[in-house]
């Protein structure tokens, strides 16, 4: 397994200050890890998301409460049931799903397993969203399927041998068919030109993210 | 209506030279709109790594 380093901050832009970035550390390092962190390192094992980027999203999508609901998301990672669906069937289909992972699926979504079990390679969608906003309250199933999500996009946006996650933060925040999403996508330049031409919302992800002060400084 | 002396009319011919080129010019456009707007992006890839475990991130501060 080949290494590839990330130099944190991304950006010397921040959206915190250093009174806010300390109480975020500790809001990660007193709440979030000891009621998650199990959890979330064995995802992380499994997943090979590093644990430090899980706890950043968990922070910023829901700071850390795993009854969070918006009338789109739900969770910890703030899923949505179609996005869910989508990102297992793609997994399965991409022939990447581990098998931790099909285990930890079973034990939660019993015979609708079997709808994952039946993709065939490079399906990427059965026409059918089969998780439900319950199914994503429960913080393993939840931190499972977004960790899986943030693997794909680890994959599709390192470039030139650098994770973008400028980019990972935008499509996260507003998916990859939004007009930012894929303006995103298309971004050729630094993490501080993209921050300059999306919206004040998605440049603050960016920051919160791996800017100056953010959360990933706070805690790797 | 005589439809034989209509297929031969000048109107016709007149009325096909407008609507054919109407359609097609507008078809190209409508598909490249359509594309551009409610396509599925093509990102600077896809994802291409058939495990997880390819790569490990390691997080330096700078």
């Amino acid at each position: 397994m080949a290494n590839i380093s990330v130099s944190i901050p991304l950006t010397q832009k921040s959206f915190y200050d250093t009174t806010s970035a300390k109480a975020n550390a500790d809001r990660i390092n007193n709440i979030i890890k000891p009621k998650y962190g199990k959890i979330i390192d064995n995802i992380s094992k499994i997943t090979n998301v590093p644990s430090e980027l899980i706890y950043s999203f968990v922070f910023i999508e829901s700071r850390g409460s795993e009854t969070a609901e918006t009338p789109y998301a739900v969770g910890l990672l703030q899923l949505s049931p179609a996005t869910a669906s989508d990102v297992l069937i793609k997994e399965k289909g991409l022939g990447r799903l581990e098998k931790e992972e099909s285990e930890m699926l079973k034990k939660y979504l019993g015979g609708r397993y079997e709808l994952i079990a039946n993709v065939k390679p490079n399906q990427k969608t059965i026409g059918k969203t089969f998780i439900t906003r319950e199914d994503l309250l429960k913080p393993e199933l939840n931190l499972l399927i977004g960790s899986i999500l943030l693997s794909q996009m680890i994959n599709e946006f390192t470039e030139d041998g650098k994770v973008r996650l400028d980019k990972i933060a935008v499509i996260y925040n507003t998916g990859r068919f939004s007009k930012v999403g894929k303006e995103a996508i298309a971004h050729s330049g630094t993490t501080d030109e993209l921050i300059t031409k999306i919206p004040q919302g998605q440049a603050d992800y960016i920051t919160k993210l791996v800017g100056k002060h953010s959360l990933m400084e706070g805690i790797v | 209506m005589d439809f034989a002396k209509f297929k031969n009319s000048k109107a016709l011919k007149i009325g096909l030279a407008i609507a054919i080129p109407t359609v097609l010019v507008g078809a190209y456009f409508g598909y490249k709109f359509i594309k551009k707007n409610y396509g599925t992006p093509k990102g600077k890839g896809e994802v291409t790594a058939e495990s997880k475990h390819q790569n490990k991130i390691v997080f330096t501060k700078s």
